[in-house]
């Protein structure tokens, strides 16, 4: 009865143009009110739910985006990636899919990643024709290998909260998904390219020019390789990585390039810092209608419901991942993790799922839920980014997602796919 | 039930901490005859330490915390106290301290909630401290000496801090969650841990040295919203608090186990577990005992040096 | 003086969001520099930086109100015939938004008194969290005015474009075109 009137609350207050955070908001307000509690906790949860160091990466990020974006470094990135993709059709596209592959290397935040290669790879997919839509939806899917691929901060939970799992065998399992899951959308990216004309209307690049775009870019492409380099030597850590790519891409602005003007750099901030306030503002609700909903045992209410369809294989598995769907719009991954890993583990033990596998449909099962409205962390950053409506961020993302689902099925069912190194 | 408890904790479900909170909650039920019903959430699902201490002081959707006493330092002044190496070394007398019969209670039990009420809590159990050790990626430390140059990770505790730099190591403060990788790539060479948090992060994967030197006290303490606490009539307090004595008793064992799980589950894990000499501990405290307990204590009113005093005399005649 | 009083009501939050997040930049860089040249981090970036993100976020609401930024999900016609009720509803989107900040200040006021009578600090740099929670009252106060002032200046817009209402109302839109 209160969910109903609260989901009915939720698309009234949507459709009369209320924001999408204050929605939560007002609908955190009331359910406070009527279940009784404080509100005082409300404030707390929403304050604290911003607490965490490891966040800072995603305004970091963003900074170092525009920075490169104003500096000249992330054009030369692109030019470099245009000469040798740029004649195929939905070549930035897939540029933008294997560039969050190798960025989820170092990253293992799925929004963290978005607002990095976001915001040098979807201004220029606009630029080149791409629909604005398509573009953010793209990116805003491709941020949540990062979770997939090792590092992964939700696998770092996810191996705390199950007994007998190791956190380095967890990461070695996400290697091979990871993959899949950048296949699975840049397959139906590759066609939705081809069929629009997005992309591939040059010719391709000769040797000379590539090496010319090579030199030109030489200063940009060491970006990456600082913040590899210094991860992975443990100079920074991977959240400090994100300031020192911003401290980077702004001395290679403004000494080497010479295209970012000391005078420019308040503007920089400024464009970065209403993206990180809009982007980050549904955090605190988001994250307090999680503690709620856990707090009145509906992840536990919800399993316990579809437990009772569960027969055989097969339809537990496919009943997890609906539940895992519904989960991950509405809840914050972290959260959902740990409440959901004891509750669905045991209904797959009989049939001989190993802790591994079944960590890997649950963090990319609940990994979709980055992209699914009205909670996806992903989907808010691109739409900053982009400048584009949420809701035509999430269809241009549509495509992609089902090839994530498609993955994640591949994954439920061939358990060879996340056990093959264990 | 007429009083309905959410107790809250990080810990997963399936530790022995867990244990000892779902042995109270089937007491508790039993002794009260039904009246009193205690919820459980693991896992940090309703929030993280600082959150549900915070929860707990106001006890609305919980009335509960499971918390360390460094986290609880931050609230309860006096149990910074707990943080002074060597203060408690031994897991049976920290118990004893807490339960001189087995029952909660005595001289630094009534101090202790006398503290606690000014914050809005009340001590319901203590289990059995952890102490920490030191675990390093590489390089194995036996002395203070070889902590010099060290980049050691530590929790935004001032006195821990204090404490690395004393040992001539650097103190970078890093969330638990950024350890693992930390360590990994050597952003950190090491930090102070007892050995069942170390096994139940993973740490035993990446770190190699480990040196049980047992120098900090490192207590989990249960504890409930007063207000909630006092509403309750004395007869249901006094069954209650039987279940949660009992709980604590019972699974005392529990611990003990876990200890000796942890330390064979980092042996498995190529760690080297180096037991220090009574020697060597004593280089270290001497290094490290005096300042930590000026910066532990600095801004103590005088009725909190009265708990330090309690605690100490305490301490004194368990000898 | 007017005119000073003009940039400070036009750039407030903007001005102190951007330089919260040029800090950050700044001491997470010194961080590194010092942990990994000199072996001595500093105690407080993490807690220093960590708070002032949680500023920038909270302090940015009055901006983005006040620069139209907010997310919304805009699925209602955009034809001339709904100009007069698409006014209507943005307007009763603003006044449920300025409810949404009345209890948020009610709560927020409260949550900064229960701190106070418990005497909470921060874990690090012990700032007393009535500071920090008394901190929210006033933005969000800040926030009703920047609606009030947006409901204002929508109304006077409207009263303008009644006659040729053909512009895409979506502030996003209206974003993307310009960018
Ligand atoms: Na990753
Ligand atoms: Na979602």
């Amino acid at each position: 009865m209160e969910v109903g009137l609260s989901i009915l609350a939720f698309f009234v207050l949507i459709f009369l143009q209320v924001p999408v955070a204050v929605t939560l908001g007002i609908i955190l307000v009331a359910c406070f009110s009527m279940l009784g509690l404080d509100n005082i906790e409300l404030a707390i949860d929403s304050y604290q739910s911003l607490d965490s160091f490891p966040m800072l990466a995603i305004p970091m990020f963003i900074l170092a985006g525009t920075l490169m974006a104003t500096g000249g470094v992330a054009q030369r990135i692109l030019d470099l990636a245009d000469e040798f993709v740029g004649h195929l059709p939905g070549g930035l596209a897939i540029v933008t899919i294997f560039a969050s592959v190798l960025f989820g290397g170092l990253s293992g935040s799925a929004p963290a990643t978005v607002a990095a290669i976001g915001s040098i790879t979807i201004p220029e997919m606009i630029r080149q024709g791409y629909s604005r839509g398509f573009a953010a939806g793209l990116t805003a899917c491709s941020g949540v290998i990062a979770i997939i691929i090792p590092p992964s901060n939700p696998m770092i939970i996810y191996a705390l909260t199950q007994p007998g799992t190791s956190v380095s065998t967890m990461f070695l399992s996400g290697l091979i998904p990871g993959l899949l899951v950048a296949v699975s959308m840049a397959i139906p990216a590759y066609y939705i390219s081809k069929k629009n004309n997005w992309g591939g209307d040059r010719q391709a690049g000769t040797a000379t020019t590539r090496l010319k775009a090579l030199a030109h870019a030489k200063w940009a492409i060491l970006t990456p390789v600082i913040i590899l380099g210094g991860i992975y030597s443990g100079v920074f850590t991977p959240t400090e990585s994100a300031a020192v790519a911003s401290l980077y891409a702004f001395i290679v602005g403004v000494f080497i390039h010479r295209e970012l003007k000391l005078k420019d750099t308040y503007q920089v901030l400024s464009t970065s810092a209403i993206i990180t306030v809009v982007a980050m503002f549904l955090i605190p609700f988001a994250v307090a209608l999680g503690k709620l909903l856990s707090s009145q045992q509906v992840p536990e209410l919800l399993t316990a419901m579809m437990a009772s369809h569960m027969s055989g294989y097969i339809s537990t598995v496919v009943l997890i991942v609906i539940l895992l769907l519904l989960v991950g719009c509405i809840m914050d991954t972290l959260a959902s993790i740990i409440i959901l890993t004891p509750l669905l583990y045991p209904l797959l033990t009989p049939y001989g799922v190993s802790p591994y596998h079944f960590g890997m449909i649950l963090i990319v099962g609940l990994g979709l839920g980055f992209v699914t409205p009205p909670l996806g962390g992903n989907l808010f950053i691109a739409n900053q980014i982009s400048q584009t409506a949420v809701h035509k961020v999430f269809t241009g993302a549509l495509p992609m997602l089902l090839g994530m689902l498609a993955a994640l099925l591949a994954i439920a069912f061939f358990p060879m796919i996340s056990d093959i190194f264990i | 039930a007429e009083y309905d408890l959410m107790l809250a904790t990080t810990t997963p479900s399936t530790s022995h901490w867990a244990k000892t909170l779902e042995t109270f909650q089937q007491l508790a039920a039993q002794y009260s005859d039904g009246h009193v019903n205690i919820n459980a959430s693991f896992g940090g699902a309703l929030g993280n330490d600082t959150q549900l201490l915070q929860k707990t002081q106001l006890g609305s959707s919980v009335q509960g915390a499971y918390s360390s006493g460094a986290n609880l330092g931050s609230v309860v002044n006096v149990m910074r106290t707990f943080d002074i190496p060597y203060i408690v070394s031994d897991a049976q007398k920290s118990l004893d301290l807490f339960y001189p019969n087995g029952q909660l209670g005595g001289p630094v039990v009534d101090e202790l909630q006398k503290h606690m009420a000014k914050k809005n809590l009340h001590l319901l159990y203590v289990v059995p401290f952890e102490f920490r050790g030191i675990l390093t990626t590489e390089k194995a430390v036996h002395s203070p000496a070889d902590m010099q140059g060290l980049k050691i990770r530590v929790t935004p505790s001032a006195v821990e801090r204090d404490m690395i730099t004393q040992l001539g190591a650097g103190a970078t403060t890093l969330g638990i969650s950024e350890v693992y990788t930390a360590l990994q790539t050597g952003t950190v060479d090491g930090l102070a841990i007892p050995p069942i948090t170390s096994v139940a992060f993973a740490l035993g994967e990446v770190g190699k040295q480990f040196n049980m030197l047992n120098f900090q006290p490192h207590g989990s303490f249960m504890t409930i919203n007063r207000k909630i606490w006092e509403k309750m009539p004395a007869d249901l307090q006094a069954k209650v608090q039987q279940a949660a004595d009992e709980a604590v008793m019972t699974t005392r064992p529990l611990y003990d186990e876990a200890l000796e799980k942890s330390v064979a589950k980092l042996q498995e894990q190529n760690v080297t577990v180096y037991v220090p000499t009574a020697e060597e501990q004593q280089q270290f405290a001497e290094l490290i005992t005096d300042s930590a307990t000026a910066i532990a204590t600095q801004d103590f009113s005088s009725e909190e040096m009265e708990f330090v005093n309690v605690l100490k005399r305490e301490l004194s005649n368990q000898l | 003086m007017l005119k000073i009083l003009r940039v400070i009501e036009d750039r407030f939050e903007e001005f102190l969001c951007s330089c919260m997040l040029g800090y950050i930049a700044i001491t997470l860089n010194a961080e590194v520099f010092f942990r990994y040249i000199l072996n001595s981090p500093s105690a407080y970036t993490d807690e220093v930086s960590r708070t002032l993100m949680i500023f920038i976020v909270f302090i940015g609401v009055p901006w983005a109100v006040k620069s139209d930024r907010h997310v919304i999900i805009d699925i209602l016609p955009t034809t001339a015939s709904w100009a007069k009720k698409r006014l209507v509803i943005e307007i009763l989107s603003k006044i449920l938004f300025i409810g949404f900040c009345v209890a948020f200040i009610m709560a927020s006021y409260r949550a900064s008194l229960f701190h106070r009578m418990l005497g909470s600090t921060t874990e690090g740099l012990g700032i007393p969290y009535w500071i920090l929670f008394g901190m929210m009252p006033l933005i969000f106060s800040l926030t009703i005015v920047r609606l009030v002032q947006s409901i204002a200046r929508s109304i006077r817009k409207n009263r303008k474009n009644t006659s040729t209402y053909t512009e895409n109302n979506t502030a996003i839109e209206k974003e993307a075109h310009r960018g």
